[in-house]
């Protein structure tokens, strides 16, 4: 769940980087699509049955990683989304713990013999 | 075990260790859509022009250049006012329906998950073309769109729950579609 947290102050950053160091319209615009995505995404992966979203922030964090040579931005531009390109990468890959049982979670309904389905049989006997 | 401890056990799915489905899941999430009801139509009513003027303490102008905004009036209802109306649904869904809903109502249920993603999704597109298109910022949005994020995950809990019984109920051979609409009282013979 910390590396939750750690993930929307990524997306936050991002967010307030423009106003900060005063980015062109194009890199700020870039900024206020890929922060907010992050920050849902992180908000979504908070709750343990959903921890899987955060792979959606894995995905965004490898193209922040090499959007600045895809877009041609140089110094403190990519600076800023390499920075945070490793740190969310590194902190999505964190699952954290997961306390509570969910019937086999989202997998499950694709399964030929969920969890749920073994312990519901048990209980008819 | 006696026999509102039996009850208590039985309202939980089977694999799952609370029901999602209790007051204590849902109530959080009906007062979060009555806020976010209120802000929504408060934003409605400026757009309306039944308020004059509109309330943002960090982005001075910002929140009346959106509201006002092409985006905005896109269609022919301004957006606040069917954002408003979103969260209507998602709190008359969050309030239908007893503690076993999760398998006695998986309609409500799945309208109820399914009001809620769409609202979110459509809360974070304006938080984007916010900045991008309009070059400004509205706090009262913003607010708005964090009140139906934080509401996804927590929603659609149950819906996952309902989800995995109407699974149970095709491998026993009874049929979906009347467990889905709770008819035939399927979830007295399916756990």
């Amino acid at each position: 769940m910390w590396a939750q947290i750690i993930n929307i102050v990524i997306g936050l950053f991002l967010m307030f980087a423009p106003s900060i160091w005063s980015f062109d319209k194009a890199t700020s615009d870039h900024h206020y699509i890929v922060g907010p995505l992050i920050i849902t995404n992180a908000i979504i992966a908070l709750w343990e049955f959903n921890r899987g979203i955060r792979w959606l922030n894995v995905l965004i964090g490898a193209w922040l990683l090499v959007s600045p040579f895809v877009l041609g931005n140089k110094g403190i531009v990519a600076t800023i989304d390499i920075a945070s390109a490793i740190l969310l990468i590194l902190f999505s890959l964190f699952k954290g713990s997961v306390q509570h049982r969910y019937g086999g979670g989202w997998s499950s309904l694709f399964q030929k013999n969920p969890v749920h389905l073994k312990e519901a049989a048990g209980k008819e006997q | 075990m006696n026999l509102s401890q039996m009850d208590k056990k039985e309202q939980i799915p089977p694999a799952w260790d609370y029901n999602p489905s209790s007051w204590g899941q849902r109530m959080p999430l009906i007062v979060i859509a009555i806020i976010g009801f209120f802000i929504a139509l408060y934003m409605g009513l400026f757009q309306l022009e039944v308020l004059d003027s509109v309330w943002d303490p960090f982005f001075g102008d910002g929140s009346r250049k959106i509201l006002t905004s092409s985006v905005s009036e896109a269609l022919p209802v301004p957006d606040a006012i069917l954002g408003a109306f979103g969260y209507l649904v998602d709190a008359v869904t969050g309030v239908i329906g007893g503690v076993h809903r999760w398998k006695k109502m998986p309609w409500i249920v799945v309208v109820f998950g399914v009001a809620i993603g769409p609202l979110g999704m459509i809360s974070i597109l304006l938080v984007i073309l916010q900045p991008v298109l309009i070059g400004a910022w509205c706090t009262l949005c913003l607010v708005t769109a964090v009140l139906s994020v934080v509401m996804i995950s927590p929603a659609v809990d149950e819906m996952l729950a309902s989800l995995q019984y109407l699974q149970r109920v095709k491998r026993s051979g009874h049929s979906v579609w009347k467990a889905f609409w709770g008819k035939d009282n399927i979830h007295l013979l399916v756990k």
